[in-house]
């Protein structure tokens, strides 16, 4: 499903990723765990070219990602234009839920299958108020992002990312921002959609939700991967279980 | 000499006045909508990767916004620049735009840095292109932020307009000016000028109050309103 050979990415001369290797299958949920600054969050956007690697190949779904970074380390307009299908197919769920607040929950769901997969609105209504009845938002169409709890907030937005019909959804620690009490509620549903066969990265630190949940496990450290494999076999990682227990304490 | 009754002086000149204060909306209006491309223009040079270009914008900044507009106007309409002569009409046009696009260009420049990078990042999330992004994310957003100043920069822009009256563009202080010298009733005309500036810059700041409601938090009225009028047609 997605490929990744020798990605490295540096910013003013810091080597944020060394030279990583990835490959996630159909359907496989992949959980990215490790301490601040390992690389975690930029590996992800690299996936969907948030941010764009200075060296590595990409392929998503049989296709070559090629890009060209400007001089700010983003994508070039033309590339912008270029990898439209790259985003397309590959969905994100943000930290800080990015919901646009000046649209209703509705218009936020329509967003990307109207504007930008130019499907027909009557259409797609129908089929955003059933995502948003699977998270029990039905009665919220109508309402604005800031009238939202948080995880009510990311609730919508994995709904605005499944409403792309992805091939995968990228979730950058989508429950980081959220107040303690809330974090179940996204977890949950992140769960379900698991279980439906949906492919999932998923950068986090609730490890138990990783250990759970995931298909498999990666643990990164200073810009490498140190460990991956089936949850029970990473979670044995002696550099795994040293970082788990500062967590813990 | 003719002594006037009071009221005499807006009730005669009433038609001029009228006809004055549309030459200074009609320039003013001319001058914002020329003034608001070339300051877009410049603030997207401001924030351009390329140093030149950001030069370049920053000394067109520094250089209209340091001068006074009547110095700009002088210019325009009595050196010929560049061997071009122009009516008076055309030269304050061009003197004011050059002159409000420089803190357009400010404002403008302010709005777009601040619209949320987030809210752009998920634009790009679900594959718009830069223009639906542009059309989507960045413009009601930032529209938003930079309603306030725009509008305060607009009835400034209003009120210095006055200044085109040296030149001799028939503006509204220029016909106020003909009035007084011709009845030496002083008071009374500019008492009539200053209720029609007033009116002319309160309908901005009522306008102001309008967008405000409209793209507030809640800017999806806007586009309901849109449906809504759709409909009706």
């Amino acid at each position: 499903m997605i490929g990744i050979t020798g990605l490295t990415k540096s910013y003013n001369s810091r080597e944020v990723l060394k030279d990583v290797d990835l490959r996630i299958l159909p359907g496989e949920v992949v959980a990215i765990i490790g301490p601040s600054g390992a690389g975690k969050s930029t590996l992800l956007r690299c996936i969907n070219m948030l941010e764009v690697p200075d060296a590595g190949r990409i392929h998503v779904d049989g296709r070559q990602v090629f890009y060209t970074p400007n001089a700010r380390g983003k994508l070039s307009v033309v590339d912008q234009f270029r990898l439209t299908w790259l985003r397309r197919e590959i969905s994100m769920v943000f930290q800080q839920f990015n919901l646009w607040p000046h649209r209703t929950v509705l218009d936020n769901l329509l967003e990307g299958p109207v504007i930008s997969k130019k499907q027909k609105r009557a259409d797609a209504v129908p089929r955003a108020l059933e995502k948003l009845r699977s998270v029990g938002l039905e009665d919220k169409a109508d309402a604005y992002p800031a009238d939202l709890s948080g995880g009510q907030q990311q609730r919508v937005a994995i709904c605005r990312a499944l409403m792309m019909d992805p091939k995968a959804i990228l979730f950058d620690e989508p429950t980081s921002a959220l107040d303690p009490e809330l974090v179940n509620e996204v977890l949950d549903i992140m769960a379900t959609l698991a279980k439906t066969g949906m492919t999932m990265v998923i950068v986090t630190h609730e490890m138990k939700f990783a250990r759970e949940v995931a298909d498999r496990v990666i643990f990164m450290e200073h810009g490498g991967i140190v460990a991956e494999g089936p949850p029970d076999e990473v979670f044995q990682h002696p550099r795994l279980r040293v970082y788990a227990s500062h967590l813990s304490h | 000499m003719n002594t006037y009754e009071p009221g005499s002086v807006a009730a005669e000149y009433f038609p001029i006045f009228l006809a004055g204060a549309l030459t200074t909306l009609g320039i003013v209006a001319a001058a914002i909508v020329c003034a608001t491309v070339l300051g877009y223009v410049i603030a997207v040079l401001r924030l351009s990767r390329i140093r030149a270009l950001r030069i370049f914008a920053a000394a067109y900044v520094w250089f209209f916004r340091g001068l006074p507009l009547m110095l700009s106007l002088f210019f325009f309409y009595y050196t010929k620049p560049f061997g071009l002569t122009m009516d008076a009409f055309t030269a304050g046009l061009i003197a004011m735009s050059l002159n409000s696009a420089s803190f357009f260009s400010e404002i403008i420049r302010a709005g777009l840095k601040s619209v949320n990078v987030g809210h752009l990042e998920a634009a790009d999330s679900v594959g718009m292109n830069p223009l639906q992004k542009f059309f989507r994310v960045t413009a009601p957003e930032g529209i938003r932020l930079m309603t306030p100043p725009y509008i305060n920069n607009c009835i400034i822009m209003l009120k210095e307009s006055a200044q085109i009256s040296v030149i001799t563009v028939p503006d509204l202080m220029l016909q106020g000016q003909k009035a007084y010298n011709s009845t030496y009733n002083v008071m009374e005309t500019l008492g009539v000028v200053a209720a029609m500036y007033l009116i002319m810059t309160s309908l901005l700041m009522v306008l102001q109050i309008i967008i405000e409601k409209k793209m507030g938090r809640k800017m999806g009225t806007t586009k309901q309103l849109r449906e809504a009028v759709g409909s009706m047609a």
